[in-house]
């Protein structure tokens, strides 16, 4: 309810101030870790209308449940999209999420559910399974044109940005879950249209299973 | 003696109890200290043993509390609910679901730590317990002590995973009193909970309102005989709590058990110890009493052989060994004694050559024997000329003689008398005297046996005696007077040669008198203190009319027996032959008067009367020239004036040393002339310049005829002889006129003067010459 509002805020500042700059069509955006570490997983987006408006795909994206793990556990989708959350392991899994962009509950079930999901809303929406509290997994639900950073923390957007913010955002952010950390362009250095930002991250979190509760001692 | 030493048997009690009181009190403090250590080490052993469980069960609480807030907030409906928004629904479902794990507080607050909801409606938090939350947000999965709402919770904070964290559920268990008691139930010990300040949150102990609680754990005391002890001992423990407000537990134990336990052991001991010492002193006194009756007994029986009794001691079957050898070493020791005594006594009793009786136990004896009932003769003998027989025959001829006498006296009426050897040839005789015998008879029956001859190693030796008698109690009832008069008797007899003396009474007090005064006599020579003083009596020159001699005449007036006689006391000095010391005296006497009166311009001759013994002392010659150098007086104002019986006793010395004086200038006078037995002849050979007329011849010389013809014939025989003529004793005018016309030179007497101290000697003469 706060990270929402904190959002729409932020939206707003931007429309407000923020006049749009048109950069080259081949920027590339550095995301590193706290620790100045490249960044994987990192979800950028522009903030703004998008010069390429993709339309959203009438296939939906599937998020897999292998091994007791969302297979990706990092989903990239456009606002309107849905996803399909298959069932692979041969032991039921209840999936559910209360991200306020979409909370929604699929019961214990076992292979594919009846009907995908459809994430109306843009924003973050962190799934679970409620019976494997270390299964967690994260949709993007992207407005702009977003993209993930590859191994070396990297994002190229071979786009014309019209504007001059953009929001990153990654799972083991040590914000909340769902807030997107806006930077704007124009203050941030560039180095041969290189910007470089840095997202401060937790450890991955420990696989909290229902063994790790109760099993050993401290 | 035994107030000094300390007895025995007080020694022995002493002891023993002194060992007895030293081990208790050792063991005593030793079991004190053991055991005051080992409650000491229980007491710690029970705080660790409290601490151990005290911090278990917060553990176990905190994994309980842990488990329980993971279950919790892994609740989907749980979740379902946080995430609902709707505020009713959350706080029931932090009711509801805080039950479910027995909770006694949940509060949910979002990622940022702001409180959202409670199970317990309205809460409100302060800065510092915010503060304090905060930290418990932080420090997740740890359980802290907070205080919320005046109330101690421990708390833990637990995300709520959806699946990512989404809030916080702080899930608390109120620490309260019952928690306490429960703690103290498991510990055994106290438990109180304090926040900084030394605030009490909760404590299983009351307290009282007059002291801090904190400071009531610390001081509190018992009293315990003359010191305090604490009442209780405490551990404080640092409880995991938030750096704001920190919060401490006091595991306390309750002292008063353990000392009740210790009082209860020590006054154990102390019984036990008493009775053991109150023992030592029994025994140790009946042992001293075995050991020092047996003691006194001895020392009753070294009294008795002190007091020469030599009683025989048994020792007793009960003594131990060593009294046993004690008491017959004792016996052995007084038998010893015994014997060597009588040794002794016979040694000390008698005359080791002759074996007759001493002196000392012969007059012991006739101490004991003579009573006035029975009459007795006491009969002294000495061997006439002994010292002879020795030298002639040998001392060891002498010997077997007193010995051979001995046995002689022994034959005598052997069943009645008692003899003695008196000392060196001196023998004595007690003989019993029954009423019909005859002294003279008896006396004679003994001396015959002792005229026969005595056989000595072949020789037959008639030996002759003098003998002293005396009669008891006709000559003293006093066994020690008839002894001593025995001895004089015997003296006499020597004296005066008569071989058998019989003791005459009064003659001991005279020999006595006589030996007081020639005492008294050397006392006043050494003495000198005026008792001895001398008289000057004048002599007149009849040819010039001057007085120019005196005669120094000796007088003695002793302080107790007053005026003594010049005749006695000086005869007693020859007798005793302490006249040269008298006259040493005289001497320098006179001449230091001389002296004086010739300092005074008064040129006065003195005469001295000398004796025999003083002209045969080798230094009476040596003590005038020292007397007439010390005070500067000629010989020629010295006039020695010896009697005519002195001068005719014919010592070839005298003579030679009166020759010597007069040619040193002493002008020697012829004392008593006309009354002793002096030739004519001698008289011419002896260096004389003087003759005294006898008072005899002058006293009466103006009544008797006769005197007058001797004075005259002599006057004019000692002119002849070229001597000038002294008369003496010149009684009145008549006989001075005859003596002026027989041409006498000096004369001396009453009519004249009587003899004068020097003084009143002065004061005459200056009277004399004013009148003529």
């Amino acid at each position: 309810m706060v990270k929402h509002s904190h959002l729409n805020i932020v939206t707003l500042l931007l429309t407000v101030f923020v006049t749009p700059i048109v950069h080259s069509a081949n920027t590339i955006i550095q995301i590193n870790d706290g620790d100045g570490q490249p960044l994987k997983n990192a979800v950028v987006e522009v903030i703004g209308p998008t010069s390429t408006s993709d339309i959203a795909s009438s296939e939906p994206e599937i998020m897999d449940q292998v091994n007791k793990r969302f297979l990706p556990d990092l989903l990239l989708i456009k606002q309107g999209q849905s996803v399909l959350f298959p069932n692979s392991d041969n032991i039921r899994h209840h999936v559910y999420s209360f991200s306020p962009a979409k909370p929604f509950e699929l019961k214990l079930y076992a292979g594919k559910p009846k009907s995908s999901v459809e994430f109306e809303q843009n924003g973050v929406v962190i799934v679970g399974c409620n019976i494997h509290d270390s299964m967690v997994g994260s949709i993007y639900v992207a407005k702009n044109s977003a993209m993930i950073s590859d191994s070396d923390g990297k994002v190229n957007l071979d786009i014309n940005l019209t504007t001059d913010q953009i929001s990153v955002w990654h799972p083991q952010q040590q914000k909340i879950p769902e807030d997107r950390e806006i930077f704007d362009l124009n203050e941030a250095s560039s180095t041969d249209g290189q910007y470089s930002f840095s997202i401060k991250t937790a450890p991955p979190p420990a696989r909290d299973t229902f063994g790790d509760t109760f099993g050993d001692e401290d | 003696m035994k107030t000094k030493t300390a007895s025995l048997r007080q020694g022995i009690i002493l002891l023993c109890t002194g060992l007895v009181l030293i081990t208790s009190i050792i063991i005593q403090a030793g079991s004190w200290w053991s055991t005051s250590q080992f409650n000491k080490k229980q007491i710690s052993d029970s705080i660790n043993n409290a601490q151990n469980v005290f911090e278990q069960y917060l553990q176990e609480k905190e994994k309980l509390l842990t488990t329980a807030a993971r279950v919790l907030t892994a609740d989907f409906g749980f979740k379902q609910a946080v995430t609902s928004k709707d505020a009713e629904t959350i706080s029931s479902v932090l009711l509801n679901h805080g039950q479910r794990i027995d909770a006694d507080l949940m509060l949910l607050t979002d990622l940022q730590g702001q409180l959202i909801s409670s199970s317990r409606g309205q809460f409100n938090l302060n800065m510092m317990q915010k503060e304090s939350l905060s930290q418990v947000l932080e420090e997740q999965g740890e359980a802290h002590f907070v205080i919320l709402q005046k109330t101690l919770y421990q708390i833990l904070a637990q995300p709520v995973n959806a699946p990512r964290p989404v809030a916080y559920t702080l899930i608390g268990f109120e620490i309260d009193a019952s928690v306490s008691n429960e703690l103290k139930s498991l510990t055994g010990l106290d438990v109180s909970f304090f926040a900084d300040e030394d605030k009490l949150l909760t404590s299983s102990m009351s307290f009282s309102e007059s002291l801090a609680p904190q400071q009531q754990l610390m001081s509190a005391t018992l009293p315990w005989f003359f010191w305090d002890r604490p009442t209780f001992d405490s551990r404080q423990l640092d409880l995991a709590a938030t750096k704001n407000n920190p919060i401490t537990v006091f595991l306390t134990a309750d002292l008063s058990a353990t000392y009740k336990e210790y009082d209860e052991l020590i006054s154990t001991i102390t019984i036990i110890a008493s009775f053991i010492m109150l023992a030592a002193i029994l025994i140790s006194g009946l042992f001293a009493k075995k050991l020092t009756k047996p003691l006194s007994h001895l020392v009753g029986v070294a009294k008795e052989f002190a007091q020469g009794q030599y009683s025989h001691i048994v020792a007793d079957k009960k003594m131990s060994q060593e009294i046993a050898t004690l008491f017959d070493a004792f016996s052995e020791m007084g038998k010893e004694i015994h014997a060597r005594e009588q040794h002794i006594l016979k040694q000390g009793q008698h005359d080791t050559l002759t074996h007759l009786y001493n002196r000392h136990t012969f007059r012991q004896l006739i101490n004991k024997e003579l009573n006035p009932e029975k009459n007795a003769l006491l009969i002294a003998i000495n061997i006439r000329g002994f010292s002879n027989l020795n030298d002639a025959l040998g001392i060891q001829v002498g010997d077997q003689c007193l010995k051979a006498l001995a046995k002689r006296l022994l034959d005598f009426d052997t069943e009645t008398s008692t003899h003695a050897r008196i000392d060196g040839d001196v023998f004595l005789s007690l003989i019993p005297l029954s009423n019909s015998d005859n002294v003279d008879d008896r006396v004679q029956d003994f001396l015959k046996l002792l005229a026969e001859p005595l056989q000595v190693n072949s020789l037959s030796l008639s030996l002759k005696f003098w003998v002293g008698i005396t009669v008891f109690p006709q000559d003293s009832d006093d066994p020690e007077a008839i002894f001593r008069r025995s001895m004089i008797a015997l003296d006499y007899a020597e004296k005066e040669k008569n071989p058998v003396r019989y003791y005459q009474q009064g003659e001991e007090e005279a020999r006595l008198e006589h030996l007081k005064i020639v005492e008294s006599l050397k006392h006043a020579l050494v003495v000198d203190d005026g008792q001895l003083y001398m008289n000057y009596q004048p002599k007149l020159n009849l040819t010039s009319g001057k007085i120019d001699k005196v005669e120094a005449l000796i007088r003695w007036q002793h302080p107790e027996l007053g005026f003594v006689s010049p005749e006695l006391f000086i005869s007693y000095a020859e007798q005793t032959g302490i006249i040269f010391e008298l006259t040493t005296w005289v001497v320098d006497t006179v001449l230091k008067q001389v002296a004086e009166w010739k300092k005074q311009g008064i040129n006065i001759e003195a005469a001295i009367n000398v004796s025999a013994q003083d002209l045969s002392h080798p230094e009476f010659q040596t003590n005038l020239k020292i007397a007439s150098d010390k005070y500067n007086v000629s010989p020629e104002q010295i006039t020695l004036e010896v009697t005519e019986r002195d001068l005719m006793e014919d010592e070839e010395q005298a003579i030679a040393l009166l020759v010597e004086l007069k040619e040193s200038g002493y002008s020697i006078s012829v004392d008593d002339y006309g009354i002793g037995e002096s030739s004519l002849a001698k008289l011419k050979q002896l260096p004389v310049d003087e003759l005294k007329i006898d008072k005899s011849f002058i006293m009466k010389l103006d009544s008797s005829e006769t005197d007058q013809i001797i004075v005259s014939s002599t006057i004019t025989l000692g002119h002849r002889l070229g001597l000038s003529v002294v008369a003496e004793g010149l009684e009145n005018n008549e006989s001075l006129e005859l003596l002026k016309a027989m041409q006498c030179d000096h004369i001396q007497g009453y009519f004249l003067a009587r003899p004068m101290a020097s003084d009143a000697f002065i004061e005459w003469l200056e009277q004399y010459y004013q009148n003529n």
